[in-house]
Protein backbone atom coordinates (compact mmCIF):
# COMPACT_ATOMS: atom_id res chain seq x y z
CA UNK A 1 0.00 0.00 0.00
CA UNK A 2 2.85 2.21 1.20
CA UNK A 3 4.58 1.53 -2.63
CA UNK A 4 0.98 2.26 -4.21
CA UNK A 5 1.11 5.98 -2.51
CA UNK A 6 4.79 6.68 -3.66
CA UNK A 7 3.50 4.73 -7.12
CA UNK A 8 0.81 7.38 -7.03
CA UNK A 9 2.79 10.82 -5.83
CA UNK A 10 5.72 10.07 -8.51
CA UNK A 11 3.41 9.13 -11.19
CA UNK A 12 -0.41 8.90 -10.89
CA UNK A 13 -0.86 8.47 -14.90
CA UNK A 14 1.04 5.27 -14.12
CA UNK A 15 -0.85 4.19 -11.34
CA UNK A 16 -4.45 4.90 -13.58
CA UNK A 17 -2.97 3.26 -16.44
CA UNK A 18 -1.87 0.18 -14.27
CA UNK A 19 -5.59 0.07 -13.10
CA UNK A 20 -7.24 0.22 -16.38
CA UNK A 21 -4.93 -2.33 -17.55
CA UNK A 22 -6.19 -4.76 -14.49
CA UNK A 23 -9.62 -3.73 -15.26
CA UNK A 24 -9.11 -5.24 -18.51
CA UNK A 25 -7.68 -8.34 -17.99
CA UNK A 26 -10.72 -8.89 -15.49
CA UNK A 27 -12.89 -8.34 -18.19
CA UNK A 28 -10.99 -10.65 -20.17
CA UNK A 29 -10.79 -13.27 -18.05
CA UNK A 30 -14.78 -13.20 -17.61
CA UNK A 31 -15.37 -13.49 -21.20
CA UNK A 32 -13.29 -16.69 -21.67
CA UNK A 33 -14.96 -18.42 -18.95
CA UNK A 34 -17.05 -21.00 -20.83
CA UNK A 35 -19.86 -23.19 -19.14
CA UNK A 36 -23.09 -24.74 -20.36
CA UNK A 37 -26.20 -22.48 -20.53
CA UNK A 38 -29.44 -22.52 -21.76
CA UNK A 39 -31.33 -19.39 -22.78
CA UNK A 40 -34.94 -18.95 -23.36
CA UNK A 41 -36.73 -15.58 -25.05
CA UNK A 42 -40.22 -14.06 -24.83
CA UNK A 43 -40.36 -11.64 -27.79
CA UNK A 44 -42.87 -9.37 -29.12
CA UNK A 45 -43.38 -7.74 -25.25
CA UNK A 46 -45.33 -4.63 -27.50
CA UNK A 47 -45.91 -1.01 -25.47
CA UNK A 48 -48.80 1.09 -27.27
CA UNK A 49 -49.69 4.35 -26.28
CA UNK A 50 -53.61 5.13 -25.19
CA UNK A 51 -54.99 7.91 -27.67
CA UNK A 52 -57.20 10.71 -25.90
CA UNK A 53 -59.62 12.42 -27.78
CA UNK A 54 -62.90 12.93 -27.86
CA UNK A 55 -66.08 14.06 -30.41
CA UNK A 56 -68.63 17.02 -30.43
CA UNK A 57 -71.62 16.74 -32.12
CA UNK A 58 -71.59 20.56 -32.16
CA UNK A 59 -67.39 21.37 -32.88
CA UNK A 60 -67.07 24.76 -33.00
CA UNK A 61 -70.42 25.67 -33.19
CA UNK A 62 -72.78 27.07 -30.53
CA UNK A 63 -74.80 24.93 -28.03
CA UNK A 64 -77.05 27.19 -27.63
CA UNK A 65 -78.08 31.04 -28.91
CA UNK A 66 -81.32 33.03 -28.37
CA UNK A 67 -82.13 36.34 -29.62
CA UNK A 68 -84.59 38.69 -28.66
CA UNK A 69 -85.38 37.42 -25.57
CA UNK A 70 -87.77 38.43 -22.76
CA UNK A 71 -87.92 38.14 -19.13
CA UNK A 72 -89.56 34.51 -18.56
CA UNK A 73 -87.96 32.82 -21.42
CA UNK A 74 -86.00 29.90 -21.79
CA UNK A 75 -84.00 28.64 -24.34
CA UNK A 76 -82.45 24.81 -24.19
CA UNK A 77 -79.73 23.45 -26.48
CA UNK A 78 -77.43 19.74 -26.39
CA UNK A 79 -74.19 18.38 -27.26
CA UNK A 80 -73.08 14.73 -27.27
CA UNK A 81 -69.52 14.14 -26.25
CA UNK A 82 -68.07 11.04 -27.45
CA UNK A 83 -64.72 9.42 -25.66
CA UNK A 84 -63.17 8.59 -29.31
CA UNK A 85 -60.10 7.73 -27.66
CA UNK A 86 -58.47 4.27 -26.80
CA UNK A 87 -58.28 4.85 -23.36
CA UNK A 88 -60.46 6.21 -20.05
CA UNK A 89 -60.31 9.86 -19.81
CA UNK A 90 -61.12 12.35 -16.86
CA UNK A 91 -63.50 14.94 -18.92
CA UNK A 92 -64.14 18.47 -17.74
CA UNK A 93 -66.01 21.35 -18.51
CA UNK A 94 -64.49 25.14 -18.76
CA UNK A 95 -65.48 28.07 -20.47
CA UNK A 96 -64.42 31.41 -21.20
CA UNK A 97 -65.62 34.78 -19.29
CA UNK A 98 -68.61 35.53 -20.78
CA UNK A 99 -68.59 38.59 -23.01
CA UNK A 100 -71.77 41.26 -21.74
CA UNK A 101 -72.92 44.53 -23.83
CA UNK A 102 -73.31 46.32 -22.57
CA UNK A 103 -70.77 45.53 -19.53
CA UNK A 104 -73.05 46.86 -16.76
CA UNK A 105 -75.69 46.00 -15.24
CA UNK A 106 -74.34 42.90 -17.61
CA UNK A 107 -76.77 40.38 -18.91
CA UNK A 108 -74.50 37.02 -18.00
CA UNK A 109 -74.80 38.20 -14.09
CA UNK A 110 -78.78 37.97 -14.85
CA UNK A 111 -79.69 34.72 -16.69
CA UNK A 112 -79.05 31.85 -15.26
CA UNK A 113 -77.19 28.22 -16.88
CA UNK A 114 -78.22 24.82 -16.11
CA UNK A 115 -76.01 22.16 -17.30
CA UNK A 116 -77.39 18.36 -16.87
CA UNK A 117 -75.57 15.22 -17.77
CA UNK A 118 -78.40 13.38 -19.42
CA UNK A 119 -76.06 10.26 -20.08
CA UNK A 120 -75.61 7.90 -23.38
CA UNK A 121 -78.18 9.21 -25.72
CA UNK A 122 -78.64 5.61 -27.15
CA UNK A 123 -79.98 4.54 -23.81
CA UNK A 124 -83.49 3.20 -23.94
CA UNK A 125 -83.85 0.62 -21.24
CA UNK A 126 -82.91 1.21 -16.92
CA UNK A 127 -81.39 4.66 -18.01
CA UNK A 128 -79.81 6.38 -15.01
CA UNK A 129 -80.94 9.22 -13.85
CA UNK A 130 -79.77 12.76 -15.12
CA UNK A 131 -76.92 14.37 -13.45
CA UNK A 132 -76.46 18.03 -12.57
CA UNK A 133 -72.99 19.39 -13.35
CA UNK A 134 -73.92 23.12 -12.78
CA UNK A 135 -77.01 25.47 -11.93
CA UNK A 136 -76.73 29.40 -11.13
CA UNK A 137 -75.60 32.61 -12.55
CA UNK A 138 -74.39 32.40 -16.24
CA UNK A 139 -71.61 34.49 -14.65
CA UNK A 140 -70.95 32.12 -11.63
CA UNK A 141 -70.19 29.03 -13.09
CA UNK A 142 -66.73 27.52 -12.27
CA UNK A 143 -63.88 28.05 -14.42
CA UNK A 144 -63.73 24.54 -14.81
CA UNK A 145 -66.07 21.28 -13.92
CA UNK A 146 -64.88 18.05 -13.42
CA UNK A 147 -67.34 15.70 -15.21
CA UNK A 148 -65.67 12.43 -13.95
CA UNK A 149 -64.17 9.22 -16.02
CA UNK A 150 -65.66 8.41 -19.26
CA UNK A 151 -64.18 5.07 -20.60
CA UNK A 152 -63.60 4.76 -24.29
CA UNK A 153 -66.74 4.38 -26.94
CA UNK A 154 -68.44 6.16 -24.65
CA UNK A 155 -70.93 8.98 -25.15
CA UNK A 156 -72.37 11.49 -22.76
CA UNK A 157 -75.42 14.18 -23.72
CA UNK A 158 -75.12 17.49 -22.00
CA UNK A 159 -78.34 19.68 -21.79
CA UNK A 160 -77.42 23.84 -21.38
CA UNK A 161 -80.79 25.68 -20.49
CA UNK A 162 -80.72 29.24 -20.03
CA UNK A 163 -83.35 31.44 -18.32
CA UNK A 164 -84.11 34.94 -18.21
CA UNK A 165 -85.75 35.44 -14.55
CA UNK A 166 -89.11 37.62 -14.68
CA UNK A 167 -88.17 40.24 -12.67
CA UNK A 168 -91.57 41.80 -12.65
CA UNK A 169 -94.20 43.81 -13.80
CA UNK A 170 -93.78 47.62 -14.98
CA UNK A 171 -90.13 47.54 -16.74
CA UNK A 172 -88.60 45.97 -13.67
CA UNK A 173 -86.29 44.08 -16.03
CA UNK A 174 -86.02 47.06 -18.65
CA UNK A 175 -82.39 47.77 -17.75
CA UNK A 176 -81.49 44.31 -19.91
CA UNK A 177 -83.27 45.86 -23.11
CA UNK A 178 -81.19 45.36 -26.09
CA UNK A 179 -78.40 43.79 -23.63
CA UNK A 180 -76.15 40.18 -24.71
CA UNK A 181 -73.79 38.09 -23.77
CA UNK A 182 -71.53 35.51 -25.18
CA UNK A 183 -69.21 32.78 -23.91
CA UNK A 184 -67.59 29.62 -25.34
CA UNK A 185 -67.24 26.32 -23.72
CA UNK A 186 -64.40 24.09 -24.14
CA UNK A 187 -64.46 20.13 -23.21
CA UNK A 188 -61.14 18.97 -22.60
CA UNK A 189 -60.12 15.28 -21.63
CA UNK A 190 -57.12 14.00 -20.25
CA UNK A 191 -55.44 10.53 -19.18
CA UNK B 1 -7.80 37.31 7.52
CA UNK B 2 -8.97 34.50 5.10
CA UNK B 3 -6.06 32.46 3.16
CA UNK B 4 -7.31 33.75 0.09
CA UNK B 5 -4.22 31.52 -1.59
CA UNK B 6 -6.34 28.28 -0.44
CA UNK B 7 -8.70 28.07 -3.18
CA UNK B 8 -5.74 28.16 -5.94
CA UNK B 9 -3.81 25.76 -3.78
CA UNK B 10 -6.81 22.93 -3.52
CA UNK B 11 -7.25 22.85 -7.48
CA UNK B 12 -3.07 22.16 -7.74
CA UNK B 13 -3.35 18.86 -5.61
CA UNK B 14 -2.10 17.31 -2.01
CA UNK B 15 0.29 20.17 -0.81
CA UNK B 16 3.44 19.42 0.37
CA UNK B 17 3.83 15.58 -1.44
CA UNK B 18 7.33 16.96 -3.50
CA UNK B 19 5.87 16.13 -6.65
CA UNK B 20 5.83 19.00 -9.37
CA UNK B 21 2.55 21.54 -8.52
CA UNK B 22 1.48 21.50 -12.36
CA UNK B 23 1.46 18.08 -13.29
CA UNK B 24 -1.41 17.36 -10.10
CA UNK B 25 -2.65 20.55 -10.91
CA UNK B 26 -4.20 19.49 -14.18
CA UNK B 27 -4.77 16.21 -13.05
CA UNK B 28 -7.35 17.24 -10.38
CA UNK B 29 -8.53 19.93 -12.79
CA UNK B 30 -9.03 17.40 -15.09
CA UNK B 31 -11.51 15.36 -12.44
CA UNK B 32 -13.22 18.38 -11.34
CA UNK B 33 -13.85 18.97 -15.10
CA UNK B 34 -15.52 15.68 -15.78
CA UNK B 35 -17.37 15.77 -12.50
CA UNK B 36 -18.72 19.00 -13.17
CA UNK B 37 -19.66 17.93 -16.76
CA UNK B 38 -21.42 14.95 -15.72
CA UNK B 39 -23.42 17.17 -13.01
CA UNK B 40 -24.71 19.57 -15.88
CA UNK B 41 -25.49 16.59 -17.99
CA UNK B 42 -27.15 15.05 -15.20
CA UNK B 43 -29.27 18.37 -14.46
CA UNK B 44 -30.00 18.57 -17.99
CA UNK B 45 -31.48 15.19 -17.96
CA UNK B 46 -33.65 16.17 -15.21
CA UNK B 47 -35.37 19.00 -16.86
CA UNK B 48 -35.67 17.33 -20.17
CA UNK B 49 -37.49 14.71 -18.05
CA UNK B 50 -39.60 16.97 -16.51
CA UNK B 51 -40.81 18.78 -19.36
CA UNK B 52 -41.65 16.03 -21.42
CA UNK B 53 -43.34 14.28 -18.29
CA UNK B 54 -47.05 15.23 -18.62
CA UNK B 55 -50.88 13.52 -19.60
CA UNK B 56 -52.03 13.04 -23.04
CA UNK B 57 -55.32 15.45 -23.24
CA UNK B 58 -57.39 16.52 -25.90
CA UNK B 59 -59.75 19.72 -26.39
CA UNK B 60 -62.80 21.13 -28.18
CA UNK B 61 -64.94 24.04 -28.00
CA UNK B 62 -68.27 25.43 -28.62
CA UNK B 63 -67.48 29.18 -28.89
CA UNK B 64 -70.25 31.79 -29.70
CA UNK B 65 -72.85 30.62 -27.37
CA UNK B 66 -74.32 33.89 -26.92
CA UNK B 67 -78.05 35.49 -26.01
CA UNK B 68 -79.49 39.12 -26.54
CA UNK B 69 -82.48 40.47 -25.08
CA UNK B 70 -85.26 42.02 -27.03
CA UNK B 71 -86.21 45.70 -27.33
CA UNK B 72 -89.24 47.88 -26.67
CA UNK B 73 -89.04 51.27 -27.92
CA UNK B 74 -92.02 53.70 -29.00
CA UNK B 75 -91.69 57.47 -30.10
CA UNK B 76 -93.66 60.54 -30.34
CA UNK B 77 -93.81 63.16 -32.53
CA UNK B 78 -95.25 64.90 -29.63
CA UNK B 79 -92.50 63.75 -26.72
CA UNK B 80 -93.72 65.88 -23.37
CA UNK B 81 -95.32 68.22 -24.90
CA UNK B 82 -99.17 69.42 -24.47
CA UNK B 83 -102.02 68.54 -27.57
CA UNK B 84 -104.72 69.80 -25.74
CA UNK B 85 -105.50 73.27 -23.85
CA UNK B 86 -108.67 75.23 -22.82
CA UNK B 87 -109.00 78.93 -21.60
CA UNK B 88 -112.03 80.22 -20.37
CA UNK B 89 -113.96 77.48 -21.60
CA UNK B 90 -117.78 77.43 -21.93
CA UNK B 91 -119.88 74.05 -22.37
CA UNK B 92 -119.29 72.94 -25.55
CA UNK B 93 -116.04 74.41 -26.30
CA UNK B 94 -113.47 71.50 -27.31
CA UNK B 95 -109.84 71.20 -28.32
CA UNK B 96 -108.22 68.53 -30.29
CA UNK B 97 -104.72 67.30 -30.90
CA UNK B 98 -102.81 64.28 -31.96
CA UNK B 99 -99.92 62.83 -31.50
CA UNK B 100 -98.12 60.36 -33.78
CA UNK B 101 -96.84 56.96 -32.10
CA UNK B 102 -94.23 54.97 -33.73
CA UNK B 103 -92.51 51.63 -32.65
CA UNK B 104 -88.76 50.79 -33.13
CA UNK B 105 -88.45 47.52 -30.76
CA UNK B 106 -87.82 44.58 -31.21
CA UNK B 107 -89.94 42.79 -30.03
CA UNK B 108 -93.73 42.12 -30.84
CA UNK B 109 -95.49 44.55 -28.17
CA UNK B 110 -99.15 45.69 -27.49
CA UNK B 111 -99.95 49.35 -27.06
CA UNK B 112 -101.69 50.70 -23.87
CA UNK B 113 -103.31 54.12 -23.27
CA UNK B 114 -103.69 55.85 -19.71
CA UNK B 115 -103.89 58.89 -18.15
CA UNK B 116 -103.29 61.00 -14.77
CA UNK B 117 -105.61 63.90 -13.97
CA UNK B 118 -105.08 66.93 -11.33
CA UNK B 119 -106.56 70.04 -10.71
CA UNK B 120 -110.08 71.28 -8.83
CA UNK B 121 -112.24 68.83 -10.64
CA UNK B 122 -112.64 69.91 -14.11
CA UNK B 123 -111.47 66.64 -15.53
CA UNK B 124 -114.82 64.93 -14.49
CA UNK B 125 -116.86 67.89 -16.37
CA UNK B 126 -114.51 67.08 -19.55
CA UNK B 127 -116.12 64.55 -22.27
CA UNK B 128 -113.17 62.57 -24.14
CA UNK B 129 -112.74 60.65 -27.47
CA UNK B 130 -109.63 59.07 -28.47
CA UNK B 131 -110.28 58.11 -32.36
CA UNK B 132 -106.84 55.59 -33.96
CA UNK B 133 -106.10 56.16 -37.35
CA UNK B 134 -103.19 57.14 -39.26
CA UNK B 135 -101.20 60.29 -40.84
CA UNK B 136 -100.14 60.95 -44.56
CA UNK B 137 -96.90 62.98 -44.45
CA UNK B 138 -94.95 63.94 -41.25
CA UNK B 139 -96.91 65.83 -38.64
CA UNK B 140 -95.86 68.64 -36.68
CA UNK B 141 -96.59 68.32 -32.92
CA UNK B 142 -99.92 68.60 -31.96
CA UNK B 143 -100.92 68.90 -35.53
CA UNK B 144 -103.88 66.23 -36.86
CA UNK B 145 -102.95 67.66 -40.24
CA UNK B 146 -103.27 64.86 -42.71
CA UNK B 147 -105.24 62.61 -39.84
CA UNK B 148 -107.46 59.91 -40.85
CA UNK B 149 -109.29 57.91 -38.70
CA UNK B 150 -109.54 54.14 -38.99
CA UNK B 151 -112.69 52.74 -40.72
CA UNK B 152 -113.28 50.06 -38.08
CA UNK B 153 -115.56 50.81 -35.65
CA UNK B 154 -113.87 49.21 -32.33
CA UNK B 155 -116.38 49.97 -29.31
CA UNK B 156 -119.31 51.16 -31.33
CA UNK B 157 -118.52 54.75 -30.82
CA UNK B 158 -117.60 55.24 -34.28
CA UNK B 159 -115.12 55.08 -36.79
CA UNK B 160 -111.51 54.53 -35.19
CA UNK B 161 -112.51 55.48 -31.27
CA UNK B 162 -111.43 53.24 -29.20
CA UNK B 163 -112.24 55.40 -25.94
CA UNK B 164 -114.70 57.90 -25.16
CA UNK B 165 -116.11 59.30 -22.00
CA UNK B 166 -115.22 61.49 -19.52
CA UNK B 167 -111.24 62.38 -18.76
CA UNK B 168 -111.65 62.20 -15.34
CA UNK B 169 -112.03 58.20 -16.14
CA UNK B 170 -109.91 57.46 -18.48
CA UNK B 171 -107.72 54.27 -16.62
CA UNK B 172 -104.85 55.71 -14.65
CA UNK B 173 -102.12 52.30 -14.32
CA UNK B 174 -100.53 50.47 -16.39
CA UNK B 175 -102.45 47.39 -15.15
CA UNK B 176 -105.62 48.99 -15.75
CA UNK B 177 -104.70 50.29 -19.22
CA UNK B 178 -106.86 50.58 -22.71
CA UNK B 179 -105.25 48.20 -24.98
CA UNK B 180 -104.98 49.57 -28.20
CA UNK B 181 -107.29 49.10 -29.86
CA UNK B 182 -109.01 46.69 -27.71
CA UNK B 183 -108.44 44.11 -24.67
CA UNK B 184 -110.71 41.65 -27.01
CA UNK B 185 -108.56 42.03 -30.20
CA UNK B 186 -105.28 43.82 -29.06
CA UNK B 187 -102.84 45.05 -31.97
CA UNK B 188 -99.61 43.58 -32.33
CA UNK B 189 -96.86 46.14 -32.78
CA UNK B 190 -93.83 45.03 -35.01
CA UNK B 191 -91.08 47.00 -35.63
CA UNK B 192 -91.85 49.75 -37.88
CA UNK B 193 -95.51 50.35 -36.84
CA UNK B 194 -96.79 53.56 -36.60
CA UNK B 195 -100.24 54.99 -35.88
CA UNK B 196 -102.03 58.08 -34.98
CA UNK B 197 -104.31 59.12 -32.26
CA UNK B 198 -106.54 62.28 -31.98
CA UNK B 199 -107.41 63.31 -28.76
CA UNK B 200 -110.48 65.58 -28.24
CA UNK B 201 -111.76 66.83 -24.82
CA UNK B 202 -115.44 68.80 -24.74
CA UNK B 203 -116.43 70.57 -21.93
CA UNK B 204 -119.92 69.23 -20.75
CA UNK B 205 -123.12 71.18 -19.98
CA UNK B 206 -122.99 71.02 -16.56
CA UNK B 207 -123.04 73.91 -14.14
CA UNK B 208 -121.12 72.10 -11.73
CA UNK B 209 -118.16 72.83 -14.14
CA UNK B 210 -117.84 76.69 -13.11
CA UNK B 211 -114.76 77.43 -12.30
CA UNK B 212 -112.93 74.80 -12.02
CA UNK B 213 -109.37 73.24 -13.98
CA UNK B 214 -107.93 70.48 -14.78
CA UNK B 215 -104.75 68.60 -16.35
CA UNK B 216 -103.94 65.55 -17.98
CA UNK B 217 -101.39 63.97 -18.81
CA UNK B 218 -101.44 61.20 -21.04
CA UNK B 219 -99.22 57.70 -21.24
CA UNK B 220 -98.61 55.71 -24.39
CA UNK B 221 -96.85 52.42 -23.31
CA UNK B 222 -95.47 49.71 -25.06
CA UNK B 223 -95.71 46.14 -23.72
CA UNK B 224 -93.48 43.22 -25.09
CA UNK B 225 -96.09 40.15 -25.67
Amino acid sequence: MHRLKSLWRASPRKVLVAMGGLMAAAAVAVGSGANFNSTSANPSNVFTAGTISHSNSKTNAAILTASNIVPGNTATGTVDIKNTGSASGTFALGHTVAVDTPASPGLSKKITMTVQDLGDPACVTACPAAVSVYTGLMSAMPVSIPLGVSAAGVTHRYQFTMSFPDGGINGADNAYQGASTTVEYTWSSTS
Amino acid sequence: MPDQNASARAHEGPPGDGSPPSDRGRVFATAIKLAATAAVLAGASLLAGAATWSNLNATVTNPSNSFSVGTVNLSSNSPSSAVLSLAGAEPGDFSTGCIRISYTGTLPAELKLYGTGAGSGLNQYLMLVVTRGSFSGTPSSGSCTGFTADTTNYIAQGAGVIYSGVLAALPSTAASALIDPTSANPATWDPQSTHGYRLQVTVLNDARAQGLNGRATFTFEADSI
